[in-house]
């Protein structure tokens, strides 16, 4: 019964030490190599699993396949329009911002990723990268997808991986401003079940379907950075401020490859 | 170390690398099972305490690769899961595990586990060594389809050891 008891107080020194080293920073690189090389040997078990689930995919989603294509289809021809009026709006705003002397909108260096793997406990809050330090990966960047839209921000950061929360985590924050209308407010991760756009003025007006877009007050994430649409106004008039459900501009479960923003 | 440690020390190396990959796969992990937990129980009942607890311990620091809580967390709660596991099936029912003794501990390790986790966050986030995380992002009703899916693998994992009897020696 005594070395059942030492062997608790050893696992529990143990487990304290290993603490230690993490906080230490010692630790960091062997959970660094365990995720490259988990990444590495995983190869062949993602392959099948991925069959699996395009296969029953595409079996549960073939009722809404033609709707969806019908819907889609639409989408393109409007938005096809609004590019090419977007585009000559595009010219125009350029040429007037350097003949005013404005500063132009700042491009930073991206730097591809992919997902290793997600939290095991919140799949839908941070997410493991494959690019790090070596990489000029730092806590703090801005991550997208194509389209320029926001999905995460860098959280921590080792040798050759990183974790990102997702804009969904309840540590994410972002000053954003409403398309159209320009009303300012807070953007705030749900815990991983959502995205609530918050403390927008009573003297603001938004609506369902109008876009939020980075503000760029703060600093940490450029401007303009597409977050999402205003699915839902869930506060009522007597409250100090307006509150909104957001629809996120991209599935975040569906995230593959990323760009991380280097400033 | 011997033959046998080794071939469980593989396992439990192939079920991370089956979760993970699962994990990333499937997205919506909440009806992924949690093999290394399943394991860990299944472990419990038919080993001895100090392995049960070397296992746990390394199936938490396997756990921990891909953790957003403060390190630690994962082996904190798969060590008392295991301990737990190992204490219910030898001093309260019997070590063949029965349907409802096998759905009580899968169950209950299932919610014990984010419960830990979230306890041993809250201490470290009170000692200012990471930020909080908010109770709800660790029981939220995910949990109740993790439970489910972990209850079916787990009758899958003591159906194949009834039919390999030797994985369990």
């Amino acid at each position: 019964m005594f070395s059942t008891y030492v062997h608790i107080l050893l696992a529990f020194l143990l487990l304290a030490v290993l603490v230690f080293l993490y906080v230490s920073a010692v630790l960091g690189p062997v959970i660094d190599w365990v995720r490259v090389g988990v990444d590495f040997i995983n190869v062949p078990v993602v392959a099948p699993l991925k069959l699996i689930k395009n296969f029953f995919g595409v079996i549960f989603d073939l009722k809404n396949i033609a709707a969806e294509n019908a819907l889609l289809t639409k989408q393109v021809e409007d938005l096809t329009s609004e590019v090419a009026g977007l585009d000559r709006a595009k010219e125009e705003n350029e040429f007037l911002r350097s003949a005013l002397g404005f500063q132009t909108t700042d491009s930073r260096e991206l730097v591809p990723a992919e997902i290793i793997s997600r939290d095991f406990q919140n799949p839908d809050q941070k997410v493991v990268l494959n690019r790090g330090q070596k990489h000029g990966v730092a806590v703090g960047d801005p991550v997208i997808v194509s389209g320029n839209i926001l999905v995460g921000v860098i959280a921590e950061v080792l040798e050759n991986t990183s974790a990102m929360d997702i804009l969904s985590s309840s540590k994410i924050a972002i000053n954003a401003l409403v398309v159209p209308g320009g009303a300012n407010g807070l953007v705030r991760g749900e815990h991983g079940l959502g995205l609530t756009f918050d403390l927008v003025s009573q003297n603001e007006v938004i609506n369902q379907g109008d876009r939020l877009l980075t503000s760029g007050l703060g600093g940490q994430f450029p401007k303009d950075l597409l977050i999402g649409e205003i699915s839902r106004i869930v506060s009522s008039e007597s409250e100090l401020f307006q509150r909104a459900s957001v629809l996120p501009a991209t599935n975040y479960r569906n995230l593959n490859l990323l760009f991380i923003m280097k400033p | 170390m011997n033959k046998r440690s080794l071939f469980f020390g593989g396992l439990f190396f192939l079920l991370f690398l089956l979760h993970s990959a699962s994990v990333k796969v499937f997205a919506s992990a909440s009806f992924v099972p949690q093999f290394l937990l399943l394991f860990v129980i299944v472990f419990a009942a038919t080993h001895s305490l100090p392995e049960t607890l070397w296992f746990s311990f390394g199936a938490g620091f396997l756990w921990e690769t891909f953790s957003a809580e403060f390190f630690g967390a994962q082996i904190f709660a798969l060590i008392f899961c295991g301990l737990g596991a190992y204490l219910v099936t030898r001093n309260i029912t019997a070590q063949e595990l029965a349907a409802p003794t096998a759905a009580f501990l899968v169950v209950g390790a299932t919610v014990l586990r984010p419960l830990l986790v979230a306890g041993y966050h809250a201490v470290a986030s009170s000692l200012d060594l990471t930020s909080p995380i908010p109770f709800g992002t660790f029981l939220n009703p995910g949990v109740i389809y993790a439970a489910l899916a972990n209850l079916l693998v787990f009758y899958l994992l003591r159906f194949l050891i009834r039919l390999f009897p030797q994985l369990s020696k």
